[in-house]
């Protein structure tokens, strides 16, 4: 910790005790779901991924250090560039990258898988941060929200030509961001709106949705009649969802694929193709009775049978929620849910304190990445939200992932902790 | 320098997510209990070890029934991949259709474990697949045992396991689960619960491969099978044997018991089948074609098939005159070749002189008998025949007639004895009289008793007085530890001095009466025939009697059904299995009698059962057809034709059927199909 200088505050210690938290709890949950109750010769085999996680572990360490060595000039100073690598990245992995369960995501480097969008969202949420720290940014002008509508659309148009869905939700809720500068709140409003009506069209037919809301916009219209803009934007929402409604059993059926639409019909609780049944459907059912068969205080550390028998997929990365969830019971969750929460909230309230917009546009954008990263996820593991490949941050096995949110935490710290130097 | 919103929606969005996901959370791991079960279910596999079925041993130590080892062949259909179709039914006997057929079905229901595929193969088969085991990498097997009977006989004694039912399931108070095996006739059945044991088991713990990780809480749930109480049992296998040899090419059935004890020696239901039929694969199809046999092979008759006794009723009726004092055992009648009844006359076999009740058994004098009982029932000290009536019938029943006797077989039928209510209720109350009901002075009429009881009688009449409840099983050991099945000793009550005249009776009917054919060398042998009128067809003939005299040994009750006179082939039969039990050879004047007997074929060949329905067919169309003509004479000649060919055929059958002698069942050997 450095103190002293002027200007310098040691980091903010209820972050980085979250973060210490996660990344041991992370890592003793991977090893849960993978060891098999024999210590041997491979014990310290690199064909185990808890191994890994624990290179990864003394890797991330020492970036978060060396980060903290960092000037926060230089940081600024390579926001842009380090964008501009990262947008050639995800450009390349579209044309040598390798796929994993459909997604085609990650470059093969021999010992370490590298997952370019996992760094695109750390590459973005700097760029974001530089461009609104450019001199007399008011982000009011038409061309300062096209700017910022670009840096993030860009990765965001990558990630999903890749087929990576939770990524693209994650830069969604870069909108989260834009809000906090000025943005105004409809816009959000409007998102949670378009998200309702595509879920109800889903479940009840859409001509009764169609029929519903024409009618209750009419009623609006007729009570606001003589505010003429408000009746202008009305019926142009009702327009729009007329037409939005309409058009969702299309992109249901013609743009999602095929695992996409199981995925979100098993959430929905839909009738299921027999293949769906056997999948998604059986994957999401064993990841509850995981997670239920906790019960308040769990089965105990290593003793669950469900995930460490391989009955949920995908343990130690996507559903390690479920590993957590089964050997600590109701109680461990809240904890853990607790932690992540303090440690947002805490974010939250650093990125207020700073003085430049560059140090709270990133902080803010760090929060709105791991936020989306840990809703997904909980939510999908759980049943709440069809399953998304998204980890959960700082404790899903996986390097890219791992290091890319050392680089937010220890960068945002870096930032809080010189956050005096900048007297602008 | 504060810019834009200040108070984020972000924050507001952590907390209202945070809450849900508590709230979640809480249903799911605290208020839902199922989840424990799930998981336990997923993670637990419960392996059955079953425990060896208890032996049945017969009086002299001789093993009747065993186990053997077979092998349920299981598959793994989700470990399954390029499975060479062919070779597979080539190694196990199989064919292809079948082999898609099961895999398909076990696709449906459970790909992910280990789900038989073939059941009891037979363990030579086994081993030419336990070599290409490899090959079939996701095939596993586990040992089952099935029975074996040395003997080859005794089917409806021993009985037969099937695989349980829903029903049984529930019964057996969680003890049997589905494609288990138990015991569903005879011993087997009766007994099931001692011979059986107790299943073991093994909790496993499976990853979602089903492989297996290691035991579920250390193997403290586990148990290990505990094997069945053997049985000792009271048959003598090679009287069975004889027994069943001797009733080949018959239908009827033998029981013979032991009267000192009332253990059952012999159990001859007759037609018979090899036990080991219904054991391992191929026990369905062998079951339908013995299900489907004319003669009803699965018939237990010695306890099941209910006949008129004829007249070895006699013996009882006459101990009922005896005590009723009736007559006494001097009182002679004049039997002029019948008794007239109204216009009717009950014939006799002859014309007997003067009888008394000695010579009366001992010639079987129907019309002796008559008057006997219709100076009962007609006594006019009783207030009126139905009185007299339910008198005679007390006593009668005191000799096992009319009621179930409690052997240890299930499915035991309790005859007919007809009472005085059935009797009111046929001709109205008051407007019957001996007359009217003669018929059962002789054992026809209404009476029906199985083989059980007529052999029991003679128990009674060899004991003096009394019966044990007889039973097949003496008695459940093992680690030397014994059970005794519940029996009972029955007096009836009668004096013991009566005994004397009717014995010597039955005596004199084998040295000098009806079934002089049946005297034995050095044994005296009492016995009664009977030539049983039924309304299928021929006379049954029974013979029921028991030897020696003094110390009897062994009583035995013989069935053959349409046969004829008791003579004929029910009292040479009795004799030969007595003359075996007690003198353990046959002596050298009696083999040819002995040859006749296992040759004798009473039984209709599969052509001539199947000619008989076709032609009976043909008739009844023919007259249907020439009924609509009214053309009396040529339905007439058409009938005749018939007959006439039948008749032809089936003397060709019989010659062609009498060269094949060995098996139990004439009819359908080559159908079957034995698992070595």
């Amino acid at each position: 910790m450095q103190t002293g200088k002027r200007g310098y505050d040691p980091i903010d210690s209820t972050v980085l005790y979250c973060y210490l938290f996660l990344v041991i709890l992370g890592i003793l949950s991977v090893f849960a779901t993978e060891y098999n109750g024999a210590v041997n010769a491979t014990f310290f085999s690199f064909k185990h991924s808890y191994v890994k996680q624990a290179f990864f572990v003394l890797v991330a360490g020492f970036m978060f250090f060396s980060i903290l060595g960092f000037d926060r000039r230089i940081l600024q100073l390579i926001s842009y560039p380090m964008y501009g690598l990262v947008i050639m990245l995800l450009l390349l992995v579209l044309v040598v990258g390798k796929k994993t369960k459909g997604d085609q995501n990650w470059i093969d480097l021999g010992i370490f898988k590298l997952q370019p969008s996992e760094f695109a969202k750390f590459a973005t949420a700097m760029a974001l941060a530089k461009y609104f720290d450019t001199p007399n940014m008011r982000f009011v002008t038409r061309k300062e929200h096209l700017t910022a509508y670009v840096i993030l659309g860009l990765p965001l148009l990558l990630v999903a030509a890749q087929g990576d869905a939770g990524s693209c939700l994650v830069f969604a809720a870069f909108i989260f961001v834009l809000n906090r500068e000025g943005l105004s709140d409809l816009i959000i409003y409007l998102g949670l709106y378009i998200i309702a009506i595509s879920v109800l069209s889903l479940i009840i037919n859409q001509y009764i949705i169609i029929g519903v809301s024409v009618a209750l916009f009419c009623i609006m219209i007729y009570w606001n009649w003589f505010n003429k803009q408000f009746v202008r934007i009305l019926s142009v929402i009702m327009i729009i969802t007329c037409l939005y409604t309409y058009s969702v059993s299309y992109i249901f059926n013609n743009v999602l694929e095929k695992h996409q639409r199981d995925r979100i019909n098993v959430v929905l609780g839909k009738e299921l193709s027999k293949e769906a049944k056997r999948g998604v459907a059986y994957n999401l059912n064993q990841s509850k009775i995981a997670i239920g068969s906790g019960g308040i205080i769990g089965k105990g550390y290593l003793q669950g049978t469900q995930t460490r028998y391989n009955y949920v997929p995908e343990t130690s990365t996507d559903f390690i929620f479920s590993a957590i969830g089964e050997e600590w019971g109701f109680l461990g969750s809240l904890v853990l849910l607790a932690v992540y929460v303090m440690m947002l909230l805490r974010l939250l309230w650093l990125a207020e304190r700073q003085r430049s917009p560059y140090g709270r546009v990133y902080i803010y954008s760090v929060v709105a990445i791991i936020f989306t990263h840990f809703a997904i996820n909980i939510g999908m593991t759980i049943g709440l939200l069809p399953v998304i490949g998204i980890p959960l941050p700082l404790l899903s096995y996986g390097g890219s992932s791992l290091l890319s949110f050392t680089f937010m935490i220890a960068t945002a710290l870096k930032l809080d902790s010189e956050r005096r130097m900048t007297m602008r | 320098m504060q810019r834009g919103n200040e108070s984020g929606i972000l924050e507001k969005a952590i907390f209202i997510v945070a809450l849900i996901l508590i709230v979640k959370l809480f249903f799911l791991q605290v208020l839902t209990p199922g989840y424990k079960l799930k998981a336990h279910d997923n993670v637990v596999n419960k392996v059955t070890n079953y425990p060896s079925r208890g032996l049945i041993i017969d009086r002299n130590g001789k093993v009747i029934v065993y186990n053997d080892a077979v092998y349920d062949i299981l598959v793994q259909l989700n470990m399954t991949k390029d499975l060479d179709t062919f070779k597979l039914c080539d190694l196990l006997n199989t064919n292809v259709e079948y082999v898609r057929k099961k895999l398909d079905e076990i696709k449906r229901t459970t790909p992910n474990r280990p789900t038989p595929f073939i059941k009891l193969l037979d363990p030579q088969t086994f081993a030419r697949f336990q070599e290409h085991l490899f090959e079939f990498s996701s095939f596993s097997f586990q040992i089952r045992t099935v029975r074996r009977y040395p003997y080859k006989g005794g089917a409806a004694v021993l009985g037969y396991l099937s695989e349980v039912t829903e029903n049984n399931i529930k019964q057996s108070a969680g003890y049997y689960d589905l494609g288990d095996y138990m015991g569903t006739t005879g011993l087997e059945q009766f007994y099931d619960s001692l011979l059986r044991g107790e299943k073991g088991y093994n909790y496993q713990v499976v990853d979602v491969k089903n492989t297996y990780k290691g035991k579920y809480k250390d193997g403290k749930d586990d148990k290990i099978p505990i094997a069945g109480w053997d049985m000792v049992s009271g048959l003598d296998a090679d009287l069975q044997a004889y027994g069943e040899k001797l009733m080949q090419g018959k239908v009827g059935g033998v029981i013979a018991i032991e009267p000192s004890t009332g253990e059952i020696l012999a159990y001859v239901s007759s037609p018979g089948y090899d036990p080991n039929l219904l054991t391992g694969r191929y026990r369905r199809h062998n079951f339908n074609i013995l299900y489907n046999d004319y003669y009803i092979p699965l018939l237990n008759r010695p306890i099941q098939a209910m006949y008129p006794p004829g007249s070895t009723f006699k013996a009882a009726a006459a101990m009922v005159m005896l005590q009723n004092q009736t007559h006494t055992e001097k009182w002679q009648w004049f039997c002029p070749g019948g008794y007239r009844v109204g216009n009717h006359i009950v014939k006799c076999h002859g014309v007997h002189g003067i009888p008394d009740v000695e010579t009366a058994l001992q010639f079987s004098c129907n019309s002796y008998f008559c008057k006997v009982y219709n100076d009962f029932i007609m006594d006019s000290t009783f207030s009126s025949p139905a009185v007299a009536y339910q008198k005679w019938w007390d006593m009668t029943s005191l000799f096992g007639y009319g009621k179930k006797l409690g052997i240890d077989l299930k499915g035991e039928k309790k005859g007919n004895l007809p009472s005085v209510k059935y009797y009111n209720t046929i001709f109205g109350t008051g407007r019957w009289r001996a007359a009217t009901v003669i018929s059962n002075s002789i054992g026809q009429g209404e009476i029906l008793a199985t083989p059980l009881q007529i052999a029991n009688a003679m128990v009674i009449i060899a004991n003096k007085g009394y019966y044990i409840t007889p039973k097949i099983c003496r008695y459940f050991v093992k680690d030397k530890q014994y059970r005794r099945p519940v029996s009972q000793k029955i007096s009836n009550g009668f004096d013991t001095v009566y005994y004397r005249y009717v014995t010597d009776g039955l005596e004199k009917v084998v040295l000098d009466g009806t079934a002089r054919i049946a005297k034995i060398p050095d044994i005296s042998f009492c016995g009664k025939t009977g030539t049983a009128q039924n309304p299928h067809g021929k006379d049954h003939s029974v013979f029921a009697g028991f030897a020696p005299k003094v110390n009897p040994k062994i009583a035995i009750a013989v069935f053959v059904e349409n046969a004829g006179f008791g003579a004929t082939y029910a009292a040479p039969i009795a004799s030969l299995m007595v003359e075996k039990y007690i003198n353990d050879t046959i002596a050298s004047n009696r083999i040819p009698l002995q040859e006749r007997m296992y040759k004798a074929r009473l039984m209709k060949t599969e052509i001539e059962l199947e000619y008989q329905k076709t032609a009976k067919q043909l008739l009844l169309d023919s007259i249907a057809k020439i009924k609509a003509k009214k053309d009396a004479s040529k339905r007439l000649k058409f009938e005749e034709d018939s007959l006439k060919s039948i008749k032809l055929k089936n003397k060709e059958q019989k010659d062609k059927t009498n060269q094949n002698q060995d098996s139990i069942i004439l009819n359908r050997k080559e159908e079957f199909i034995f698992q070595e």
